[in-house]
């Protein structure tokens, strides 16, 4: 009897390994390709994962990496078909006790700010979160709950481990309470576990884990919420299967949350958010994807960001993948680990490395230069501080969290100890309604590569270059040897590290006893250029043009569309046509449509722009005189002058509301003066109009037009209450262009050329004017734009006025950091 | 019967008197693993298996029951505040959404009450199918926007790309 049943048992499994052995490869099919990743799982059986196969409860098999990262070493990539996940399972791992994908958040050692439902996972924006079965995670690996566990196991682990690193930071090193001259100036909020300022206001994130995205994975701010869509190519492919996919959404969700931070902890009744983006193309987006990218890196320390999905070494067809340091394969030849070899600013913002001949303005491509930074760095911590790898791989994020803390804190203190007014200059609200601060953070003064690596660098200086710092291998860090290594990336754009802020009265006290500002050592400047904003001008060689306008009905339809339903403006005029039927595509400027405009903004220097931005919202280059607005006429443009309408020629003092004097609080008047009888300084839009009477014309303001015409306010563009831009409005949200690079005596439409040769203009390349339908064709317009870009030398400090202390708050609603740029266009039917 | 063979009897029987008293206390020696795991007898075992599976079940169904509770409680409060809105979410819409073309779909709810500004959670779904959403900030009498903010961070997300229709040198 014993015999046979041995026999029996033999029989079943020889059966058994004859009928396993045809699907030993989770493959179906075996590719050729590079092979890059590191990690392998000798596995040659399907795993079976229903509950009955975990003998713990709360347990589940997960993959531990993409599937790119376990393959076993005889596969091959890349891959024509969706392989079989059940190859690639990991041990019984327990995913949570709780009987849904969902679990808390720690609060600080003493349990204060514990968030109970922190994040959750479920199959899409309808669903509940998965339930357990028999109170355990098994689920078959091709199924759709088998990518919500995943996903929930390694949403769980990276948050859990950011946590745990961010509380030891905040209580070890930070320490908010401590008197930034007994510490250094965290940026961090004593309050931050009290008000769920390190994870959003307690706000719970969702996960969907099967969201119906082909080919896509995002971040929703809003619904606070990660979609994880799937390959159309291979629709058994989900985004949740790759984890590299997720933390990079992650690494947008702590972004925000470190935007936030002293927002949320410093104010109450304030529903005002600092945003990781907010143009289809800006550098505070592009940095950020760079960051997201690092998340990655700092999880998996590859130098690839997206393993699998969007990986076409991984999956035939795919693509989306990007090198984060360049150590990977997929650079262009040239580029190296070698310091002169390196993804410098601004030349590579536009790189694509599989097609480097080519060159495109995209965030995700222009983010390389942050991502390939950070990675450097990490890996100088490692080799030459002797710091392991995860180590330093967390330190950089924290000094992160305390970069975003900083630079998006719309209560505008920076820290705890410093007075209103330090960062974001007010946080007042502006004209429109919105605090001064979001408008600074978002437009004014926004995120570039030479704010956030001279914030970043900041807090490294303090953290690890402080005197008698042992934590690089028992000793410093030098400032020295970081400002070298921002330089082989071309970000040294700055000349000392501004520790004083922005402030509109102390912002330059960076030599008191209190604040210190750490000056750059200029003999670490090699590759960084700067460039005077003098040799920015609005194109004037023969035969080229100042500007392009577009106003074609389905262009401007296709714009509107994008920007409204992405939120990026929040509406049009009401006296503009619903169906935008005056738009008639003729190239001029005509009463009732809406039209785009990008500057031909020529760079007459021998060295690359990088960062180039238009600004067409008001700033203070008018003042009031007999009931109207009028233009200044004694800016560096010399435009008008006293004869053409222009203002200020007579003024002996600078006082509040004249010419030569910049508004303290962008036109609010709020803020006190000593003068005896202040004037109101007040804000002017960008476009001034010519006016006619009897014989003369001079350049006067919207609403002198309007009332001359005998146009009803009411008719106004911006309605009764905003008469300054009655008849031309630049559209808020829509106000402000942005450019990636300006080769050498070069446009950007030089620069950006597609195959064919031509430029191919985005949304972001432009700014967007509304036209009163009631205005008299031939009517003459005058617009002064502002313009500056991010390696200028004159744009955000002076080398020569406080030891190159960056301009405070206030003056970026003046000339001084800005070229101003002229064009004038006359209205035409 | 030699010393040897003797040995060997004693043995056997002390191994299976071992065997039977590990047995009795419900326990059993894994050869495999020479890890001792506790056993409950067969009959108690099944029992307390049920057992044990009923209250799992009991367990999960009181969580769904909360979740769906919860659920339904969320549901219910964001209808009696997309009510309470009504007028403001209708004036949105005919104010801020006048000029968005009507292939875009939208969906609007109050996220938000403030003392004098409402948070509004605006979603739309594109032709391309490409979904977004955004809060606006607006008064909270007249629905009025003030800001967007919160704007999607998509990974592959095309924009549209555009020749000038005109091009202009300064008259």
């Amino acid at each position: 009897m014993v015999v046979f049943r041995k026999l029996s048992i033999t029989l079943v499994l020889v059966a058994c390994f004859s009928s396993c052995m045809e699907n030993t490869n989770p493959f179906e099919v075996v590719g050729i390709g590079a092979k890059e990743r590191d990690g392998n799982r000798d596995t040659t059986q399907a795993i079976k994962n229903g509950p009955a196969t975990l003998p713990d409860p709360n347990t589940g098999r997960v993959l531990l990496d993409s599937p790119f990262g376990l393959a076993p070493d005889f596969i091959t990539f890349p891959l024509t078909a969706a392989p079989n996940l059940n190859f690639l399972l990991s041990e019984p791992l327990v995913i949570t006790e709780n009987p849904v994908l969902q679990e808390s958040c720690e609060g600080n050692s003493s349990g204060v700010g514990e968030i109970s439902q922190c994040h959750e996972v479920k199959a899409d924006v309808n669903s509940t979160p998965l339930a357990s079965v028999e109170r355990r995670w098994g689920f078959d690996a091709n199924s759709n709950e088998f990518a919500q566990v995943n996903a929930f196991y390694h949403q769980n682990k990276l948050i859990k481990n950011y946590h745990q690193h961010l509380l030891n930071y905040f209580n070890t090193v930070a320490q908010p309470s401590v008197d930034p001259s007994l510490n250094f100036a965290t940026a961090l909020p004593a309050n931050m576990y009290e008000t769920g300022a390190h994870f959003y206001q307690g706000t719970k994130l969702k996960t969907y884990a099967n969201c119906p995205q082909p080919d896509n994975a995002n971040f929703s701010i809003a619904d606070f919420s990660i979609c994880l869509g799937f390959s159309s190519l291979y629709p058994e492919v989900k985004v949740a299967h790759d984890p590299s996919v997720l933390v990079h959404e992650l690494g947008h969700t702590f972004s925000q949350i470190q935007l936030n931070m002293r927002t949320i902890a410093k104010t109450t009744d304030f529903p005002y958010r600092s945003d990781i983006g907010y143009f289809f193309y800006d550098e505070n987006g592009a940095i950020n994807e760079g960051v997201a990218d690092y998340y990655g890196h700092s999880t998996n320390h590859r130098d690839e960001a997206f393993d699998y999905i969007f990986n076409s070494s991984a999956l035939t067809g795919e693509g989306g993948s990007r090198p984060i340091s360049e150590a990977n394969s997929k650079h262009a030849t040239g580029i190296s680990t070698d310091e002169e070899d390196r993804l410098a600013y601004p030349q590579f913002i536009t790189y694509m490395p599989d097609t480097p001949t080519e060159v495109i303005e995209d965030v995700h491509f222009g983010g390389m230069i942050a991502s390939h930074f950070l990675v450097a760095l990490k890996k100088d911590m490692e080799d030459f501080c002797k710091i392991d790898k995860d180590i330093a791989g967390n330190d950089l994020i924290n000094l992160l969290s305390e970069t975003y803390s900083y630079l998006g804190d719309l209560s505008t203190t920076g820290n705890d100890f410093f007075a209103e007014g330090s960062v974001n200059h007010l946080k007042n609200n502006n004209a429109d309604g919105y605090p001064i601060s979001l408008e600074w953070f978002s437009k004014v003064r926004p995120v570039n590569f030479k704010r956030l690596f001279q914030t970043f660098s900041r807090f490294f200086i303090a953290n690890y270059s402080k005197t008698g710092s042992t934590r690089c291998d028992g000793g410093e860090y030098s400032k020295d040897r970081l400002e070298k290594l921002l330089d082989s990336y071309g970000l040294l754009l700055f000349e000392n590290y501004n520790e004083d802020g922005n402030h509109h009265t102390n912002g330059h006290n960076g030599s008191s006893v209190t604040v210190t500002n750490n000056i750059v050592e200029k003999q670490n400047r090699l590759k960084s250029i700067m460039v005077s904003k003098d040799l920015l001008e609005v194109d004037s060689r023969e035969g080229k043009v100042n500007y392009f306008i577009f106003d074609k009905g389905n262009d401007i339809r296709q714009i509107v569309d994008a920007l409204l339903s992405s939120g990026r403006i929040g509406a049009l005029s009401e006296h503009t046509d619903p169906d935008l039927k005056y738009n008639n595509g003729n190239g001029f400027v005509s009463p009732g449509e809406v039209v785009g405009i990008s500057l031909n903004v020529y760079n007459d220097s021998n060295t690359t722009l990088g960062g180039l931005q238009v600004l067409a919202s008001d700033w203070d280059h008018g003042k009031m005189e007999e009931e109207y607005l009028r233009p200044c006429g004694t800016l560096s443009d010399s435009w008008p002058t006293e004869f053409e309408g222009g203002v200020g020629f007579d003024e002996t003092t600078t006082v509040r509301g004249n010419c030569n004097h910049t508004t303290r609080d962008h036109g609010l008047n709020i803020l006190s003066t000593s003068e005896a009888s202040p004037k109101d300084e007040v804000l002017s839009p960008i476009c001034f109009i010519q006016i006619t009477e009897g014989n003369a014309t001079y350049w006067g303001s919207q609403k002198e037009y309007a009332d001359n015409i005998g146009l009803e306010s009411s008719s106004c563009l911006g309605g009764s209450s905003d008469t300054n831009d009655c008849i031309i409005r630049v559209i808020p949200g829509a106000d402000s262009s942005w450019h990636s690079k300006v080769d050498p005596n070069s446009t950007w439409a030089e620069t950006l050329l597609d195959i064919n040769g031509n430029p191919t203009f985005g949304i972001h390349n432009l700014f967007l004017l509304e036209v009163n339908k009631n205005i008299t064709p031939g009517t003459k317009f005058y617009c002064r734009a502002r313009a500056r870009f991010t390696n200028c030398k004159d744009c955000w400090f002076n080398e020569n006025e406080y030891n190159g202390d960056d301009y405070l708050d206030y003056e970026f609603s003046g000339e001084k950091p800005f070229k101003v740029l002229g064009f004038e266009f006359t209205v035409v039917d | 019967m030699n010393k040897y063979k003797k040995n060997i009897v004693i043995l056997t029987a002390s191994f299976l008197l071992i065997i039977y008293f590990l047995r009795k206390n419900g326990q059993v020696i894994s050869t495999k693993s020479s890890t001792i795991i506790k056993k409950t007898d067969k009959k108690g075992h099944r029992h307390n298996h049920k057992a044990h599976h009923k209250h799992e079940q009991d367990k999960k169904h009181q969580h769904e029951k909360i979740v769906k509770k919860v659920s339904h409680k969320e549901k219910m409060r964001q209808e009696k505040l997309n009510l309470k809105f009504e007028k403001q979410i209708k004036n949105y819409k005919k104010t801020s959404l006048r000029h968005l073309s009507s292939q875009i779909e939208t969906e609007i709810t109050v996220k938000k009450e403030l003392s004098n500004k409402l948070i509004l959670l605006v979603r739309t779904v594109g032709k391309d199918s490409l979904a977004q959403s955004f809060e606006s900030i607006v008064d909270k009498q007249t629905g009025k926007v003030i800001i967007n903010q919160g704007f999607t961070i998509n990974e592959n997300a095309r924009q549209p790309r555009f020749s000038p229709s005109g091009e202009k040198v300064n008259q």
